[in-house]
C-alpha cells in the first residue's frame, strides 16, 4: 500500500497497482524505495481532486498501459467510453482540476479524457458559444478585433 | 515559455515537479509578455528577469496584482489551463475551426494557438487539413496556404519547402489574401498557378527567389502593385500571365533579358511608362500582350539586335503609345498577328509591312494615321477604320475605305465632310467605323 497527502493534509492510502498509474508516483516509489512508509506530498492537488483521481484510476486499474503518443492529428474525441463520459460530468472547476491533477502526476490517459471532455465542448460551437460555455471574457481590443476579421474574412463570406 | 522555481520556494516542491501553482517565489524567464498574468495569477510574489520583452526591467507589484484582480473576473479557461494543456486540447479540435474560430476567443488562448512551438507540430502532423500543393481541388475542410494566420504561414512555407513540390496549381479556388512571401522558400517549384482567384496585394520579391520556376500565372486576380525587378532573376521562365490584375508602374527592364520567356502576358493592368527597351528584341518571346494598360511613348524596335525573330504576336492596342508604326515590325518573319489599336499613332502605315508572308491579321484602327494604305495580301485582315486621314488603294477585293475627318473625332457618324489628304482612287465612305 502506498499514502499520499494531498495539498490539504488529507491522506489516502491505496494499492500500489493504483498508486503506479501515476508516472509522478511510480518514479518517486522507485527513487525512494520500498521500506520507506513515509506519506508521499503532493502539494498541487486538493483532497477532493485527488479522491477523483483516484476514483479514475480505481476504474481502470486493469486497463493496459498507455499506448505511445501517436501521431495521427486530428485526434478524435469521440472514443470515450460511457463509463469515463459519467466520471467527467462534473462541473468545469473540477474538470479543470482533474485536468491540472493528471497533468502533475503524469497520468496521461486521465489527461487525454479531460482534454477530449473539453474539446467536445468546443467543437462544433460558435466563438460567442464557446465563450459563453467557459465564460471567456473577451480581451481583445476593436484594432485586434479589426486584424483578426480581417484574417477571418475568407471564411465568412461564403 | 520557461517557468523556472528559485531555490528557496516550496518545500514539497519535488524536483520532477514543474508545477508552480503553490509556490511563493518564482522566476519567469524569457517569457512571452503578453500571457504571463494569467498564469501568475494565484501568486502572492513574484520577481520578473529584466530582459524581459517589453517590461523595464521589474514589474511593479501593485500593477501586477491590479491585473490579477483583473484577470480573476475572467472565466477559468483563460485563467486556470496552462498553455501545453491548452494546445492538448486543440489536438482535438479541426484545424480550421481551431484558427477561424477558436483564436478569436480571446488573447490568451489565441497566444496559445500561435505559439511558436505549438505551430510547427501542428503543421508537422496535421498537413491532411492544408491544401496540399499540387491539389486541383480544395477539399472544404481543408485551408488554403494564404488564409492561415500569419505564423502558420510561414511555417507551411518550410513545410511546402521540404516537400518540394514541382507545380502549385491553385487555379479558380476563389482564393483571397496576399501571395505569402514564403512562396521564396519553395524553390522546387517550375510552375505557380494562381490563376482565377481573388488574390490581393502586390507580387512579393521573393518570387525571384524561384530560380526553377518556368510558368507563373497570376492572371484574373486583384493583385497591385509594380511588379518586382526580381522577376529578372527567373532565368528558366518561359510564360509570364499576369494579365487582368490591377498592376501599377513601369514594366520592368529586367523581363526583356529573360531568355527563355515564350509568352509574356501583362494585359489588361494600369502599367505606364515606355515599353522596356529590348523587349522585342527577346530571341525566344513568341507572344507579347500589353494591351489594355497605360504605356506611353513610342514602339523602339532595333532591327540589328533581331537574330533569330520568334515573335508571332503582338498586342500593344488600347494603350497610349506615340510615334509611327515601326517598319521594323516587317522584320519578325513569323508574325502573325499585331494589333496597334486604340493608341496615338501618327504617320503613314510602312508600305513594307504588306510583304510580310506570314502577317494573317493588322489591327490599326483608331489611332491618328494618315497617308496612303498599303495593298496588304488578300488573306490579311486589316482593320484601319477609326483614322483621321488614311485612304486605302484599291485591292483586288473591294475592300471598303474607311475614312474620317478631324471635325468627326467626337461623334458625328456621318454627314460631315471629310477632308482627305490622300488621293482618292475609289470609293470613299465618309464613316467613322466603316458601317456603311
Amino acid at each position: 500500500m502506498v499514502k499520499i497527502t494531498s495539498s490539504d493534509n488529507q491522506e489516502f492510502t491505496i494499492a500500489k497497482e493504483i498508486a503506479n498509474q501515476s508516472v509522478l508516483i511510480k518514479n518517486m516509489l522507485e527513487d525512494v524505495g520500498e521500506a520507506d512508509d513515509q506519506p508521499i506530498p503532493l502539494p498541487n492537488v486538493s483532497g477532493a481532486i485527488l479522491q477523483k483521481v483516484i476514483e479514475y484510476a480505481t476504474m481502470h486499474k486493469d486497463d493496459p498501459p498507455a499506448a505511445p503518443e501517436e501521431e495521427t492529428r486530428p485526434k478524435s474525441s469521440e472514443d470515450i467510453e460511457e463509463r469515463d463520459k459519467e466520471f467527467m460530468n462534473v462541473d468545469q472547476g473540477t474538470l479543470f482540476e482533474v485536468i491540472l491533477a493528471a497533468n502533475y502526476l503524469d497520468m496521461k490517459n486521465l489527461l487525454d479524457l479531460g482534454c477530449k471532455t473539453v474539446a467536445n465542448m468546443i467543437k462544433g460551437k460558435s466563438v460567442e458559444e464557446i465563450r459563453k460555455t467557459f465564460n471567456i471574457v473577451n480581451d481583445f481590443t476593436p484594432e485586434e478585433e479589426e486584424q483578426i476579421r480581417k484574417e477571418n474574412e475568407w471564411c465568412e463570406d461564403r | 515559455m520557461n517557468v523556472c522555481p528559485t531555490p528557496d520556494s516550496s518545500p514539497h516542491q519535488h524536483e520532477s515537479s514543474n508545477k508552480i501553482s503553490d509556490l511563493s517565489c518564482f522566476v519567469i524567464q524569457n517569457a512571452a509578455a503578453i500571457a504571463l498574468p494569467k498564469l501568475m495569477f494565484n501568486f502572492k510574489s513574484f520577481e520578473l528577469t529584466s530582459h524581459l520583452v517589453g517590461l523595464p526591467g521589474k514589474y511593479e507589484q501593485s500593477a501586477f496584482l491590479n491585473s490579477v484582480q483583473s484577470r480573476q473576473k475572467l472565466g477559468l479557461f483563460q485563467s486556470k489551463l496552462p498553455p501545453e494543456i491548452m494546445q492538448r486540447i486543440f489536438e482535438y479540435i479541426p484545424l480550421r475551426h481551431l484558427l477561424f474560430c477558436v483564436a478569436q476567443l480571446c488573447k490568451y488562448v489565441r497566444s496559445c494557438i500561435m505559439d511558436r512551438s505549438f505551430v510547427a507540430s501542428t503543421l508537422k502532423y496535421r498537413q491532411k487539413e492544408l491544401m496540399a500543393p499540387s491539389s486541383l481541388k480544395k477539399l472544404p475542410q481543408q485551408i488554403a496556404w494564404m488564409h492561415l494566420p500569419t505564423p502558420y504561414q510561414l511555417e507551411f512555407a518550410k513545410f511546402l519547402q521540404c516537400k518540394k513540390p514541382r507545380r502549385i496549381n491553385w487555379r479558380y479556388l476563389d482564393l483571397t489574401g496576399v501571395i505569402p512571401s514564403g512562396i521564396g522558400l519553395i524553390y522546387s517549384l517550375k510552375s505557380l498557378f494562381l490563376q482565377g482567384n481573388r488574390l490581393f496585394g502586390s507580387i512579393p520579391d521573393e518570387i525571384g527567389e524561384l530560380v526553377f520556376l518556368q510558368f507563373l500565372d497570376l492572371s484574373e486576380n486583384n493583385l497591385s502593385g509594380s511588379i518586382p525587378a526580381s522577376l529578372g532573376k527567373l532565368n528558366c521562365l518561359m510564360e509570364l500571365l499576369l494579365k487582368e490584375n490591377k498592376f501599377t508602374g513601369s514594366i520592368p527592364r529586367e523581363i526583356c533579358a529573360l531568355n527563355n520567356l515564350n509568352i509574356l502576358d501583362l494585359s489588361h493592368n494600369k502599367f505606364s511608362g515606355a515599353i522596356p527597351p529590348g523587349l522585342f528584341e527577346n530571341e525566344h518571346l513568341r507572344s507579347i500582350y500589353l494591351n489594355n494598360n497605360e504605356l506611353s511613348g513610342s514602339i523602339i524596335i532595333f532591327p540589328s539586335l533581331l537574330n533569330k525573330p520568334n515573335l508571332e504576336t503582338i498586342l500593344l492596342n488600347s494603350n497610349k503609345l506615340t510615334g509611327n508604326v515601326p517598319s521594323q515590325l516587317s522584320k519578325f518573319t513569323n508574325l502573325l498577328g499585331v494589333k496597334l489599336s486604340n493608341n496615338f499613332l501618327v504617320g503613314n502605315i510602312p508600305e513594307i509591312l504588306a510583304e510580310m508572308k506570314q502577317l494573317r491579321t493588322i489591327d490599326l484602327s483608331d489611332n491618328q494615321l494618315q497617308g496612303i494604305i498599303p495593298e496588304f495580301r488578300e488573306t490579311v485582315d486589316l482593320r484601319i477604320d477609326g483614322n483621321r486621314d488614311v485612304d486605302k488603294s484599291f485591292t483586288v477585293v473591294e475592300r471598303i475605305m474607311e475614312k474620317e475627318c478631324i471635325a468627326c473625332e467626337f461623334d458625328c457618324r456621318a454627314q460631315c465632310t471629310c477632308v482627305g489628304q490622300g488621293e482618292p482612287k475609289k470609293r470613299r465612305v465618309e464613316t467613322r467605323n466603316g458601317d456603311i
